[in-house]
C-alpha cells in the first residue's frame, strides 16, 4: 500500500491557487476519492490477504504433512522388510534416509515388542521429550512382507512443527504479497485513470466557474478530450447556463433601466405637476405630496418632512369634517368624488382648493371595505373663488354705494314677505327720497352728488338695526328698508324714520372742503297691513312719500290703510 | 506326510486345505518338501518358522539350534516355485527383498547350491542345514518338515 499512498499524495499536492485554498482540502472530491480509493483497496487487502494467509498456511501445513506422509509410503516397505528381519542397519539406512527432509526432525522404529530399532534425530530439532500439543508425528505400523495380520513393528516420524509452520508461512507470504501487490497496483491504477479522466477536469472546471461572474461574457473551453463525454456535456450545460444568466441579467438591466426612466418620468409628472397631489393613510396622515401640494396649502417646498405623519385632514382643511364626509362618500360610492373646499387660513384672505379624493383598499365591487390608501388631487381655486365672488357682489350690489341693488333688494324683500307669512309676523318698508339732491347734482355736478349719495348711504346703513334691516338703493336718490318683525303700530319704526332724517339732515362735507345739505321725505307701508305683495307695499310706501313731499319735504309719514283690496 | 505335533485347530485347518485342493485340481501337483538332515532335532516345521529360516529373519531353530539354510540357484525353476509356494512372492519381489537386505549388508540370503542333488547331499552332510527339494526324499538320512503345496 505505501507506494499508492506515496503517488496519491504527490498527485493532491496543491497547486499555489488562492481559489482552492476556499475548499477544504479533506471535502475536495479529489482527495475524497484518493480516500475511498485507498481506503477501499486497503480494505480489500486487508480481508484477502488474510484470507489468502490462512488458505496459504493451511495448505502449507498440509502438504507438510502429506509430504511426510509420502515419504512413510515410500520407505514403508523397505522397513517392513528391515522389522520382519529385525535388520538394524537396514533401518538405520532408513531412518537416515528419512531424516534428510528438513521438515522431519526425528525418526523412530520400533519393533512390535516395543523395542527401538532405529532412530535418527535431526540436529537442533527439539526433544522428543517436549510435547507441545501442536506436534506433528506420524506413526506408520509396520506389518510382515508375507502376511497382513503380522505387527512387526512401527514407524514414528516427528516432524519439525516450527520447520513446518515457517515453510507453511512461506508458503503463504507469497500469494498474499502477489494479491495485495496487484490490489495495490489495480487502486493506483485506478485512482490515476479516474483522476485524470474525471476527477482532475472536474475540479479545474470547478476553479474556472468559480472565476466567472455571474452574466460574464466569458465561455468554459471544453477540452478536445472530453468534447464527446460527460464532462463535456456538463461544460456546454453550464456555458449554456452563463448564457441564460447573462441574457437574463441584460434583461433584467434593460428593464430596470426602462422602468427608471419610467419612474423619472412619472416622477417628474408628479413634482411637477400643477395639481397637487397627496395620499393620506387611512387614518389622514400625510404619506407623501407633491411640491404643487405644498405650495397650494401655503408651504414652503422644503416642510414636505415635517408634513409627513402629521393629520393632514386637519391641519390643512377649514372644514376637516367635510374632508371625512367626502372620504366616506367615495368609500361608498367606490369613484372618485370631488368638491371646493376652504383651508386653514394662512394669511388674510381665504383659500380654496378643489378636491379630487378617491380611496384605494379592498371592495366588495361597488364600495370600498377597507381603506389602504386615499389619494388626493388638488387644484388652487382661491383666484376662481374670489373673481366669483366679486362678480356675485357686483351683481347683487350697487357700484356707487355699496348697497344691495334693486333687483336684490326685491328678492330679499320677498323672501321677508314670506318669512313673514310663516310665521305671522310683520315687515314695514321704508321708501326714502333725498330732498335737495338735484340742486347739489345741478350746481356741484356729478361727482358732489355721487358724494352725497354714497354718504346718505352709509348714514342709512349707520342708522338701521344691524343684521336683520336691509337697505337698498331703488335707484337715483332713492333708497328703500325692508325692516322684518316690526309693525304699523311699532314705535321702533317712527323711532327708526326719525333718526334717519336726521342723519341724512346733519351737513355734508364734501371732498373739496365745502358743506353741503340735503333733506329726506320718508313713507311707510306694512305687510300685511298695507299690502300682501311687494308691489303693493311698495306702491302705499311710495305714495306715503309722496304725500310727505307735497306737505312740505323733511318728514316721515305711515301709509294710510289701504282701500279695501279688490 | 508326518504332520506332527501340529496344533489340532490348525491340522484341521491343514487337512481341510489339503482336501480342497485336491477336490479342486484333481490332479496331484508338485510339491516343495522342506528338508533336514535326520539327525536334527527338529522333526517337523510351522510355514511360519520355514519363512523365517529361508527369508533371513532368524539363524536358528526353534530349540536354539544354529541353522544353515541352503538355496538353489536364481534360474532355478523350482527355485521359483519354491519361494512362490512359501511367501505368496513371485521371484523378482523375492530378488527384490533381498536386494534391500543385501544393501544394507546385515542380513544375507540363503547359500545358494547349484542343484537339487547338491542339496540333498549338503543336506546329508550338516546336521544343522536346512534346505528344499521338489520330490520326497527317499533317504533315510534326511527327513521332511514342511511339505508346500504349489501354489498357480
Amino acid at each position: 500500500m505505501t507506494p499508492n499512498l506515496g503517488v496519491s499524495q504527490a498527485h493532491t499536492a496543491p497547486a499555489p491557487d488562492p481559489a482552492a485554498l476556499s475548499t477544504r482540502r479533506r471535502d475536495s472530491l479529489q482527495v475524497r476519492f484518493m480516500i475511498v480509493v485507498i481506503a477501499g483497496a486497503a480494505l480489500f487487502a486487508i480481508g484477502a490477504g488474510l484470507l489468502a494467509y490462512q488458505m496459504g498456511h493451511e495448505r502449507g501445513l498440509e502438504n507438510g504433512n502429506s509430504t511426510i506422509a509420502a515419504m512413510v509410503d515410500a520407505v514403508e516397505k523397505t522397513a517392513a522388510i528391515g522389522a520382519y528381519t529385525a535388520d538394524r542397519v537396514l533401518l538405520q539406512e532408513v531412518a537416515d534416509g528419512l531424516s534428510r527432509n528438513p521438515l522431519v526432525a526425528r525418526v523412530e522404529l520400533r519393533s512390535s515388542s516395543g523395542a527401538l530399532l532405529a532412530s535418527h534425530r535431526t540436529a537442533g530439532a527439539p526433544e522428543a521429550e517436549d510435547n507441545t500439543a501442536d506436534k506433528v508425528q506420524v506413526t506408520r505400523a509396520l506389518v510382515s512382507p508375507f502376511d497382513a495380520n503380522e505387527r512387526v513393528g512401527e514407524l514414528v516420524i516427528t516432524a519439525d512443527s516450527r520447520r513446518l509452520e515457517a515453510v507453511a508461512r512461506s508458503e503463504a507470504l507469497t500469494p498474499t504479497a502477489l494479491l495485495v501487490g496487484q490490489t495495490a497496483l489495480i487502486a493506483l491504477l485506478l485512482y490515476v485513470v479516474a483522476s485524470r479522466l474525471v476527477t482532475q477536469p472536474i475540479v479545474r472546471l470547478g476553479r474556472e466557474l468559480r472565476g466567472l461572474l455571474p452574466g460574464t461574457s466569458e465561455r468554459l473551453a471544453t477540452p478536445p478530450a472530453h468534447a464527446n463525454d460527460e464532462l463535456g456535456t456538463m461544460i456546454a450545460s453550464a456555458n449554456a447556463l452563463l448564457l441564460g444568466t447573462e441574457l437574463a441579467l441584460q434583461r433584467e438591466r434593460d428593464m430596470r433601466a426602462a422602468v427608471e426612466k419610467m419612474e423619472a418620468q412619472y416622477r417628474q409628472i408628479f413634482d411637477s405637476s400643477s395639481a397637487g397631489i397627496f395620499v393620506l393613510d387611512p387614518q389622514g396622515k400625510l404619506i407623501n405630496g407633491n411640491p404643487t401640494m405644498l405650495k397650494i396649502i401655503g408651504l414652503p417646498a422644503d416642510q414636505m418632512k415635517h408634513m409627513q405623519g402629521n393629520d393632514f385632514v386637519r391641519r390643512v382643511f377649514a372644514r376637516p369634517e367635510r374632508v371625512q364626509a367626502l372620504i366616506a362618500e367615495a368609500m361608498i360610492r367606490g369613484e372618485t368624488v370631488s368638491a371646493d373646499l376652504e383651508l386653514v387660513q394662512a394669511g388674510i384672505a381665504p383659500r380654496w382648493a378643489h378636491c379630487l379624493i378617491s380611496v384605494q383598499g379592498t371592495s366588495n365591487g361597488t364600495d370600498v371595505e377597507e381603506v389602504s390608501l386615499i389619494e388626493g388631487v388638488m387644484y388652487d381655486i382661491t383666484e376662481r373663488i374670489r373673481v366669483e365672488h366679486d362678480v356675485r357682489h357686483l351683481a347683487e350690489h350697487d357700484a356707487l354705494t355699496g348697497l344691495k341693488n334693486r333687483f336684490t333688494g326685491d328678492s330679499a324683500i320677498d323672501r321677508f314677505f314670506a318669512d313673514a307669512q310663516a310665521g305671522h309676523s310683520t315687515v314695514t318698508l321704508l321708501y326714502i327720497d333725498l330732498d335737495g339732491f338735484k340742486r347739489v347734482n345741478d350746481t356741484l355736478g356729478h361727482k358732489a352728488g355721487d358724494q352725497v349719495l354714497v354718504q346718505c348711504a352709509l348714514r342709512l346703513q349707520a342708522a338701521v338695526r344691524r343684521g336683520s334691516d336691509l337697505v337698498f338703493r331703488a335707484g337715483g336718490d332713492e333708497f328703500v328698508i325692508a325692516m322684518p318683525f316690526t309693525g304699523s303700530s311699532d314705535l321702533a319704526a317712527c323711532n327708526i324714520a326719525a333718526a334717519l332724517l336726521a342723519s341724512v339732515q346733519a351737513p355734508i362735507v364734501l371732498d373739496d372742503g365745502s358743506t353741503v345739505g340735503v333733506g329726506a321725505s320718508i313713507g311707510m307701508a306694512c305687510f300685511p297691513r298695507h299690502g300682501v305683495t311687494r308691489k303693493q307695499v311698495l306702491t302705499a310706501a311710495d305714495t306715503a312719500m309722496y304725500e310727505v313731499k307735497r306737505s312740505g319735504k323733511n318728514g316721515y309719514a305711515m301709509a294710510l290703510d289701504a282701500s279695501p283690496i279688490a | 506326510m508326518k504332520p506332527l505335533l501340529i496344533a489340532p485347530k490348525r491340522l484341521v485347518w491343514r487337512v481341510a486345505g489339503i482336501l480342497a485342493t485336491a477336490l479342486l485340481c484333481g490332479t496331484a501337483r508338485a510339491d516343495f518338501y522342506v528338508v533336514v538332515n535326520a539327525n536334527n532335532p527338529q522333526s517337523a516345521l510351522t510355514q511360519k518358522e520355514a519363512l523365517a529360516l529361508f527369508m533371513g529373519r532368524t539363524r536358528a531353530f526353534g530349540d536354539g539350534g544354529a541353522a544353515l539354510t541352503f538355496d538353489l540357484p536364481r534360474d532355478n525353476a523350482t527355485r521359483a516355485g519354491f519361494y512362490h509356494a512359501l511367501t505368496g512372492m513371485s521371484q523378482a519381489q523375492v530378488n527384490s527383498y533381498w536386494s534391500r537386505l543385501m544393501f544394507a549388508g546385515q542380513t544375507m540370503p540363503p547359500q545358494a547350491l547349484a542343484s537339487e542333488a547338491a542339496m540333498a547331499d549338503i543336506l546329508k552332510r550338516y546336521p544343522n542345514a536346512i534346505g528344499y527339494l521338489s520330490e520326497e526324499p527317499t533317504d533315510k538320512s534326511l527327513r521332511t518338515v514342511l511339505v508346500l503345496k504349489e501354489v498357480k
